[in-house]
């Protein structure tokens, strides 16, 4: 170009090229800064933002050659990018490093230089839009830090982790889930990880997760998801909607906890308050039963005697008085039971281990319960021919033998209840036998468990403990308790019982012998 | 009271001892009594005394035959239907269980004799 030409092109273009470019300025971004050089390579615009960035105003470089006042430019190569654009081509560059001395600015920044024509199609100077990107950056560069920092402690949790997004598709597993499912996380991506929920609970599953993630809610789930190892393990599935910082839906984060064993203890808990209620249930009622009868007893007695009922029939009301009497003693024995009941229950029972003879107990048991084997109709035949000491808890036998001989009562249907005293080479032996409805052997391990009866409660009242008691108590002693029975046969009840809890048999025998035992 | 006294009592519970001792009370107080030991029995009486005005005492849960099986017996037969029925029970819900039964009233176990009395004197089928 001639200097005449560029002269004018200088006196006429530039006024009205800056006022475009003033104009184009406020139409770009705020990280866009805007300046323009001359085909003589001179500044003829620095805009505000350039002026804000580097420190220099515009009145000082307009005019000037840009190479004079930024030398560096030479040195970066970025005159070239200058003079393309100003011979007619559009070229962007990023990443390169600028520095302003002046404001002590420095970073990484984006640029492109387009060519600016006149009306004519004359290219008369070069735009340069330059984007400063350290703040973009460090924000990228933070980004993934925080990304790297959330993995890694999404890694090391202890609760396994998932996250989905607006899909609704899985997008992100932690380590602790892949290492509970033992697959890849290329397996569990998307909807891989259904594959692992069992059959019966996947619809489930599904329909509960699909309409919570249209309400954009949190919800609480539980299935059952497929271990490493094959085991089917219960997990608490918790999952929450999660937000970008513009209030942007942006799908789901959840945990899954492990909660196998606590439903299980809670299936325990569950079962044992319901053997509780039953238990009370039927413990009230078998309480009241008694009581009524002592009540109405003694009432009638009172009644005779208040409103002088004339005759007055003595022997009649002794009777009525006695059944008082021997209902008071039942209510008693079932007091005693529902007691050891809590003894045992609370795992109270110690033992106070005196010597004792195991045929003298039978004896008194005998004895004790005479008046009910008489009303039920079953004698009793003891067979107790040699003393058969040991160290035992006295009382607590005698409760094992009544509540067998009970038993016998029960379901003895009338026919003699046989009672047997042996001694044994380790111990001595009680064995108790009816003639009764016998026990089936499927029945006859349950009959020792609480709560169990191999007959309905309604039938044969009682709380059903004795046999359980009466375990309890041969076992705290060492010993065994066993049941020989088939349906419609009787049954025996056997209990063996070491002779002391400690001692050797060798020692014991010989002390017996000592003692001319 | 007079009419009332006329009326047999019969006491339906499988205990033994309950039996009797209501038996007894009632039979001091002038009462005639008949016992029977579950539903069945309760029914063959009942059938063999139709034309005997009665009260049935009912305990609620008795082996082969119970409360509710013998209601539903006796509701059935319209020569029995019309016999009142008082249940007789330590049951925590007797009384919701003599309302759904359709039963003319309920002692609670353990009573005092008194409290029997005044039921069996003025309840009406």
């Amino acid at each position: 170009m001639s200097a005449e030409v560029s002269f004018r092109a200088d006196v006429l273009d530039v006024e009205r090229l800056r006022e475009r470019l003033l104009a184009f300025e406020y139409a770009l971004r705020d990280e866009d800064a805007l300046t323009a050089i001359g085909q003589d390579l001179r500044y003829l615009y620095w805009g505000r933002r350039m002026e804000a960035l580097s420190g220099l105003s515009a009145d000082r470089l307009l005019g000037h050659n840009m190479v004079d006042v930024f030398p560096s430019m030479r040195e970066s190569g970025q005159d070239a990018q200058v003079y393309a654009a100003l011979s007619g081509r559009a070229v962007s560059t990023t990443g390169r490093r600028f520095q302003f001395p002046q404001t002590g600015r420095t970073g990484l920044y984006e640029a492109r230089y387009v060519p600016w024509t006149d009306d004519h199609g004359v290219v008369v100077a070069a735009l340069v839009v330059m984007r400063d990107l350290t703040e973009e950056h460090r924000i990228r560069f933070s980004l993934q830090e925080t990304e790297a920092r959330f993995r890694n402690m999404a890694d090391h949790s202890p609760v396994m982790l998932w996250m989905s997004g607006t899909d609704g598709l899985c997008t992100f597993f932690n380590q602790t889930w892949l290492a509970f499912t033992g697959r890849s996380l290329e397996d569990e991506l998307g909807v891989g990880w259904a594959e692992g929920v069992h059959p019966e609970d996947f619809q489930r599953c599904m329909d509960h997760y699909i309409e919570a993630f249209g309400e954009r809610r949190m919800f609480e789930m539980e299935y059952r998801l497929q271990r490493a190892d094959g085991e089917w393990r219960w997990i608490l599935d918790r999952g929450t909607p999660r937000w970008t910082g513009d209030s942007e839906f942006a799908g789901y984060i959840g945990s899954c906890v492990d909660i196998t064993d606590h439903k299980r203890l809670e299936s325990d808990l569950r079962k044992a308050v319901r053997d509780r209620d039953d238990f009370l249930s039927i413990a009230s009622h078998e309480l009241r039963t008694p009581l009524t009868t002592v009540q109405l007893a003694v009432d009638t007695v009172v009644r005779a005697l208040r409103v002088g009922q004339e005759p007055l029939d003595a022997s009649r009301m002794v009777a009525t008085a006695m059944r008082a009497s021997t209902q008071a003693k039942r209510l008693a024995l079932l007091v005693e039971e529902l007691l050891d009941v809590s003894w045992l229950a609370a795992k109270h029972l110690v033992l106070e281990r005196a010597p004792a003879d195991l045929a003298g107990i039978a004896r008194d048991v005998v004895g004790r319960v005479s008046e009910e084997a008489a009303a039920v109709g079953c004698p009793i035949d003891l067979h107790a021919p040699e003393p058969t000491p040991g160290r035992w808890d006295r009382v607590r036998i005698e409760r094992v033998l009544v509540n067998l001989v009970s038993n016998a009562f029960k379901y003895g249907r009338g026919r003699p209840v046989r009672i047997e005293v042996r001694a044994a080479d380790q111990g001595a032996t009680v064995s108790v036998t009816d003639q009764g409805i016998g026990i089936a052997p499927a029945d006859q391990a349950r009959i020792f468990e609480r709560f169990e009866r191999a007959v309905s409660s309604t039938h044969y009242g009682g709380f059903g403990l004795g046999l359980w008691i009466a375990r309890e108590i041969v076992r705290a002693h060492r010993g065994e308790i066993r049941v020989f029975s088939q349906p419609g046969e009787g049954a025996t009840f056997e209990v063996t019982l070491p002779r002391t809890g400690s001692e050797p048999p060798a020692a014991f025998l010989a002390r017996n012998r000592g003692e001319g035992n | 009271m007079e009419k009332a006294l006329r009326r047999t009592i019969l006491i339906v519970d499988d205990d033994r001892d309950i039996r009797e001792v209501t038996a007894d009370a009632l039979e001091a107080e002038g009462y005639l009594t008949a016992t029977a030991r579950d539903g069945r029995a309760a029914l063959e009486w009942l059938r063999a005394h139709r034309d005997e005005p009665c009260l049935v005492l009912l305990d609620l849960m008795m082996p082969d035959m119970d409360a509710a099986a013998f209601r539903k017996e006796q509701l059935r037969d319209p020569t029995l239907a019309d016999v009142a029925v008082v249940i007789f029970s330590a049951d925590a819900g007797v009384a919701e269980k003599a309302k759904s039964m359709g039963a003319a009233g309920y002692v609670k176990k353990p009573v005092g004799l008194l409290d029997l009395l005044e039921v069996v004197r003025t309840v009406r089928a």
